[in-house]
């Protein structure tokens, strides 16, 4: 005890007594897993962080980053906890380069917060040279120039999560189709290493082969290698143009012919994705026809310039009217980012009504997503929601669990385990995102590990010796 | 080679690949001495590998002997990336040179390293698809190197460059090992391995089998020539273009210099008088492209533009594109040498920078061609010269030390899409910290304990090799 009240006040003397925080309540909010810290600690600057990490290095405490907890379930339960390093101090913007098209913020930044400056940021016209040809009373840019950029991003948790988390967590949403991921969206990052080096990699430049790509590293390694405090992301000008279509089948099998002739096309939706009739009744929608128990939902983001985004809505809904689509529904400006939030906050607002609510994520060749959608909805033991990024291969589902007993425990385990066997068949795999402790100590959190976790072991143990960085909460228990 | 004598090395090999796939003539190993750099080198042997089997064991045996390996394709890298600068055994993939599968409903293609760009692109486009990276050597160059250098090219500033096109790949490590990395299936838990490779310039593992994106082929595409006689109206151009909220499939800029050199080999159609053109390509879907084009016209007659022509059929696009993509080869013809830069600037401080460059070009009594990635920053400045020539040569080195360092003040990178190799172990510092370095040899160290996969490149002051 004496070792840790020295610890405190080093810690203390690092980012300030206000912002070294011991009491029962704040250390019971910060819980890790049901893994009480004895310490959380929340600085401002890279610099604080490198301090505290060194302290930990020092004294061997073990640290687990925290920007507002929206994903802190993702993961296995720490093999130890001493603090918890709270990014939500970091929360600046440092620099909005419009003409650049590329923002750099800190780690504690929320998204939204991030969203809402980028749209309101007026002038991207940037004229660097002396114009010699031109007289200086002539518009060089136009209107457009003034329309507000965006993060191409749409990932879960978007009133909560912080920039930090979203790139540890590697989070991605609807709109990965068009736009990718967060791998291809990260041009640079600042982090503090575990020896609390502070390490820089990459900046402002979209092209960059300059050393190791420590960026793609970073991204998803959920803080494992280090502590993001600074990252540098590529942005875009807003669309002319955002449209997004809804459809309701009553067959899987008619949602699917409906998405294969999407992509057989020429078509770029900008998102395209398929979900259950029950995840459909979640979404809050007012008024039409909901697809429901056994049916499916098909929602089409579209954006780009007015004349291909007008195509592409009128297109789409006579494909899905061929389909045998049941109801086709529109929404345009505010009513399309309306229900596009509603669908990316949908865990946060299941989760309250469902306290034992177990979150997997599944990932698959986008060929055989039929396959394991009719799969999981065949063998569920309990109501589930199910969302596909119908493109991506990718899906998510939400188990709704009801009670606790413990043959439900067993039935969950055994539907979960048999998820995994079958993505695993495709060369694909599971991620568990959520579940209540005893269920999670039960599963494998991260799926099936590959042939390539011994270099991720390796890669680990070079990088965090100590091993104080998040500990055993990732793949393999690194 | 220390411990065992030569003639066992070869023995050794011969049985592993075959006696007829392992080369150790004098004439053999000086042309697998060179890239497209200045870097000089020579391996000890070089062998051509069939298969991942052969691959590995060819690998096992050199960890046990502790002899470097140097993976290489078609040699088109342009920083010393793939010269055998410490000897050892260099792997050729001439023979492993198959496009395995195309998998439409996945839209992945999977390759060996050996296939050559240009011959994946073909077979993809026949049946409406395209992979999209197309550095400008994609005739000569193969995956393999494209995926160790993360290879760029004019259509990387809408679709991003190698390392966003690959999802998976068959890697060998440093002790033979064969593993996985990502795959088909999109978001594999753990750390991103493929995109620690790609790019890693053959330093941490030897890759024998890649899975590639692979798209739809656009709809339309319209390709523009806007030629300017100023070089300054041709780059505020760019900057409108994309403040307007256009991004075009490339936004292309080329000085007179190249011009010049390019309209006497290809016969492209560009204007020699001119100072600049820029060739802009929309591509995606026909609908509103006609406008988009309208205004990318509009804004380059708002800045001055001579003239403008649109590529009427796919002949004059090609035409377009062979001048573009001959331009290297074609300022061959101006003098013996060329020494391309590779700085990377915030898009905006373009023009600060060219005009940099120009001035670092006369101080140094020096002819600098530019032929460059104008949309995204990535310049290309090429300094002619003749490598017989001492004292030009050395005065060579020196501007694109200072052309790099300029780069970098300007909050850029020294290397946009040709890599580090030994050419810029050097300005290496220039970017990044003690710190930042010893990050990456850690990595190095975590892949490769001993050193052996391609050693002395990427990372200045690595350990030595067989301490």
């Amino acid at each position: 005890m004496t070792e840790r009240r020295s610890s405190l006040a080093a810690l203390r003397k690092i980012v300030g007594s206000d912002n070294t925080r011991d009491d029962g309540e704040t250390l019971g909010l910060y819980a890790v897993e049901g893994l009480r810290p004895w310490a959380v600690v929340f600085p401002e600057s890279s610099e604080e962080i490198s301090d505290v990490i060194r302290l930990a290095a020092r004294e061997n405490l073990s640290v687990v980053p925290w920007g507002s907890g929206s994903k802190i379930s993702k993961g296995n339960v720490p093999g130890r906890l001493d603090l918890v390093l709270c990014t939500e101090r970091l929360n600046k913007i440092l620099d909005m380069d419009m003409g650049n098209l590329t923002l750099t913020a800190q780690a504690g930044v929320r998204f939204d917060a991030i969203q809402a400056a980028l749209a309101g940021e007026e002038n991207r016209c940037d004229l660097p040279y002396t114009n010699q040809v031109t007289s200086s009373d002539v518009a060089v840019c136009s209107d457009r120039a003034n329309m507000g950029c965006f993060v191409p991003l749409m990932p879960p948790h978007t009133r909560t999560a912080t920039l930090g988390g979203i790139i540890a967590a590697n989070a991605s949403g609807p709109t990965r189709l068009l736009h990718g991921l967060l791998r291809d969206l990260v041009l640079g990052v600042r982090y503090v290493a575990s020896n609390g080096e502070i390490v820089g990699m990459g900046g402002k430049t979209v092209k960059n082969v300059s050393g190791y790509d420590v960026c793609k590293l970073m991204v998803g390694s959920h803080g494992s290698l280090g502590i993001l405090c600074e990252m540098t992301l590529r942005i875009l000008p807003l669309p002319e143009r955002l449209a997004t279509g809804l459809f309701s089948f009553q067959t899987l099998d008619g949602a699917s012919r409906f998405v294969a002739r999407i992509f057989d096309s020429r078509l770029l939706p900008a998102a395209v994705e398929l979900m259950d009739g029950r995840a459909w009744g979640f979404l809050g929608l007012e008024g039409g026809k909901s697809p429901g128990r056994g049916g499916y939902g098909v929602a089409v983001a579209m954006e780009g310039v007015d004349e291909a985004v007008g195509r592409m809505n009128s297109e789409i809904k006579e494909w899905a009217l061929e389909a045998g689509a049941l109801e086709t529904r529109a929404f345009q400006e505010e009513a399309d980012r309306c229900f596009w939030e509603a669908y990316c906050n949908q865990a946060s607002r299941l989760s309250d009504e469902y306290p034992n609510m177990v979150s997997v994520k599944l990932n698959y060749p986008v060929s055989v997503y039929a396959e394991i959608v009719e799969f999981a909805e065949a063998s569920a033991p309990m109501d589930l929601t199910l969302f596909c990024h119908a493109g991506s291969g990718i899906s998510r589902i939400h188990c709704l669990v009801a009670g606790e007993g413990a043959d439900l425990v067993d039935r969950t385990v055994s539907f979960l385990r048999g998820l995994l066997d079958r993505c695993a068949a495709h060369g694909g795999n599971m991620v568990i995102e959520r579940a209540p402790i005893p269920l999670k100590k039960r599963l494998p959190v991260w799926g099936k590990p590959g042939g390539d976790l011994v270099v991720m072991k390796r890669i680990k143990e070079q990088m965090d010796p100590l091993g104080i960085l998040s500990p055993g909460r990732f793949v393999g228990g690194l | 080679m220390r411990k065992l004598d030569r003639e066992a090395v070869l023995t050794r090999l011969e049985e592993i690949v075959g006696g007829e796939y392992v080369l150790c003539s004098a004439m053999d190993l000086h042309l697998y001495g060179y890239d497209a750099s200045l870097a000089r080198g020579k391996p000890d042997v070089v062998v051509l590998p069939d298969s991942v089997e052969e691959v590995s064991k060819v690998l096992a045996f050199a960890y046990r002997e502790k002899i470097p390996i140097i993976a290489r394709g078609s040699g088109t890298n342009l920083s010393g990336g793939t010269v055998p600068i410490k000897g050892g055994i260099l792997i050729h993939f001439s023979r492993m040179n198959r496009i395995l599968e195309i998998d439409i409903p996945n839209r992945t293609a999977t390759v060996e390293p050996g296939v050559i760009t240009l011959d994946l692109q073909d077979r993809l486009l026949r049946q409406g698809f395209i992979y999209a990276p197309d550095p400008a050597s994609q005739k000569v160059s193969t995956l393999g190197g494209n995926f160790g250098e993360n290879a760029g090219g004019p259509h990387c500033l809408k679709y991003g460059v190698t390392t966003n096109h690959v999802l998976g790949a068959e890697v060998v490590l440093s002790d033979g090992t064969v593993i996985w990395t990502g795959g088909k299936a999109q978001d594999h838990p753990g750390y991103d391995l493929t995109g620690l490779l790609v790019g890693s310039e053959g330093t941490l593992g030897v890759v024998t089998k890649m899975i590639l994106r692979i798209m739809r082929a656009p709809e339309a595409i319209k390709t523009m020539l806007a030629i300017y006689d100023t070089i300054e109206d041709a780059g505020n151009t760019v900057s409108a273009i994309i403040a307007e909220g256009i991004v075009p499939a490339t936004l292309e800029m080329m000085d007179k210099v190249v011009m010049g050199a390019v309209e006497e080999s290809v016969h492209a159609g560009y204007p020699t008088d001119a100072a600049a053109v820029l060739i802009i390509e929309l591509d995606g879907m026909k609908d509103g492209m006609d406008r988009q084009a309208d205004k990318i016209m509009e804004i380059c007659n708002r800045h001055g533009v001579r003239e403008i022509r649109v590529a009427k059929d796919d002949a004059e696009r090609a035409r377009l594109w062979a001048g573009r993509k001959g331009a290297f080869g074609a300022v061959s013809r101006l003098r013996p040498n060329y020494m391309v830069c590779d700085g990377t600037v915030p898009r905006t401080k373009l023009p600060e920078v060219l005009t940099r460059v120009i001035e670092t070009g006369a101080k140094y009594g020096l002819v600098i061609g530019n032929v460059f990635h104008a949309g995204d920053g990535n310049l290309h400045p090429l300094i002619l010269f003749d490598e017989k020539n001492e004292d030009e040569r050395r005065r060579v080195l020196k501007a694109t030390s200072e052309i790099l360092k300029i780069c970098a003040e300007a909050g850029g990178t020294i290397s946009g899409e040709h890599g580090i190799g030994i050419e810029k172990l050097e300005e290496m510092s220039l970017i990044f910290s003690e710190s930042d370095l010893d990050f990456m040899r850690g990595i190095k160290h975590a892949f490769d304990p001993l050193n052996i996969l391609n050693p002395g490149k990427v990372l200045p002051e690595t350990q030595p090799l067989n301490p």
